[in-house]
């Protein structure tokens, strides 16, 4: 199992849109520090392939984390709700590496 | 005596060797130094008895445009192009040399200007290769 992490906001680079297609069954993806800009990537009508990509990848077990300390820092805590992505703080970011084959940066 | 021979053991093979490396490249040369940092970690892993692979996806395509007689001055140390360095590999046990080719055919790459030793791979064997091998360093 792969943990890939995201690190660039999806409006500003192709970093998750290069990722996701990479993505195996059973894999992790987290969002980290700008990367977590893009926790509503996936209800915003720009990103639309994104979201489509999201919603198919789950049902291949695939699960979609954010940090959640890199969301507060950004004011971002409303966005949580009826998200894809399910908050973790960095003790459950240590428990993914952890659990994790390996780690791909995705930057 | 037994901690001394222990370490000059380590100094010659310090991972195991039966570990294959996945160099992952994703960024175009020159523009910024990960290409140049990717091919450096390449040569060193080889050169180290570690079985090396490199796979080129998204703008690090761009690395295997075969340009080796130009001369980039300024770019890097010794003046020498990218895809001189590229060519060199084989000689240092890195490879494969793994291109996507989505990514290749996404940005006009004709597939004859390519570095003798890229191997063009289907988009759906990226998945694969990434799960295949035990250690994987992305740049």
């Amino acid at each position: 199992m792969i943990l890939h992490t995201v690190n660039k906001s999806p409006y500003s680079s192709q970093c998750l849109s290069d990722c996701l297609p990479r993505v195996a069954p059973g894999d992790a993806v987290l969002l980290i520090e700008d990367g977590v800009y893009g926790i509503n990537c996936a209800v915003s009508l720009s990103m639309t392939p994104v979201n489509e990509t999201i919603l198919r990848l789950r049902e291949t077990q695939v699960r979609f984390y954010v940090l959640r300390e890199d969301i507060k820092a950004r004011g971002l805590d409303d966005h949580l709700k009826g998200s894809l992505f399910k908050p973790v703080d960095y003790e459950g970011f240590v428990d993914l590496v952890g659990n994790a084959d390996k780690v791909l940066s995705w930057y | 005596m037994n901690q001394a021979t222990h370490n000059s053991t380590d100094a010659v093979s310090p991972v195991s060797t039966t570990k294959r490396l996945l160099v992952v490249c994703r960024t175009a040369p020159y523009g910024s130094s990960l290409a140049r940092e990717s091919l450096e970690t390449a040569l060193a892993a080889g050169a180290m008895g570690i079985n090396v692979a490199m796979l080129f996806i998204d703008e690090g395509v761009w690395q295997l445009i075969d340009n080796r007689d130009a001369h980039h001055k300024g770019h890097t140390e010794t003046g020498k192009s990218h895809s001189a360095t590229i060519s060199a590999l084989p000689i240092y046990d890195v490879g494969p040399l793994l291109a996507d080719k989505e990514s290749l055919s996404q940005r006009g790459i004709d597939l004859g200007r390519l570095a003798d030793d890229a191997e063009i791979i289907e988009t759906v064997q990226v998945i694969n290769i990434l799960n295949s091998y035990e250690i994987v360093l992305s740049f």
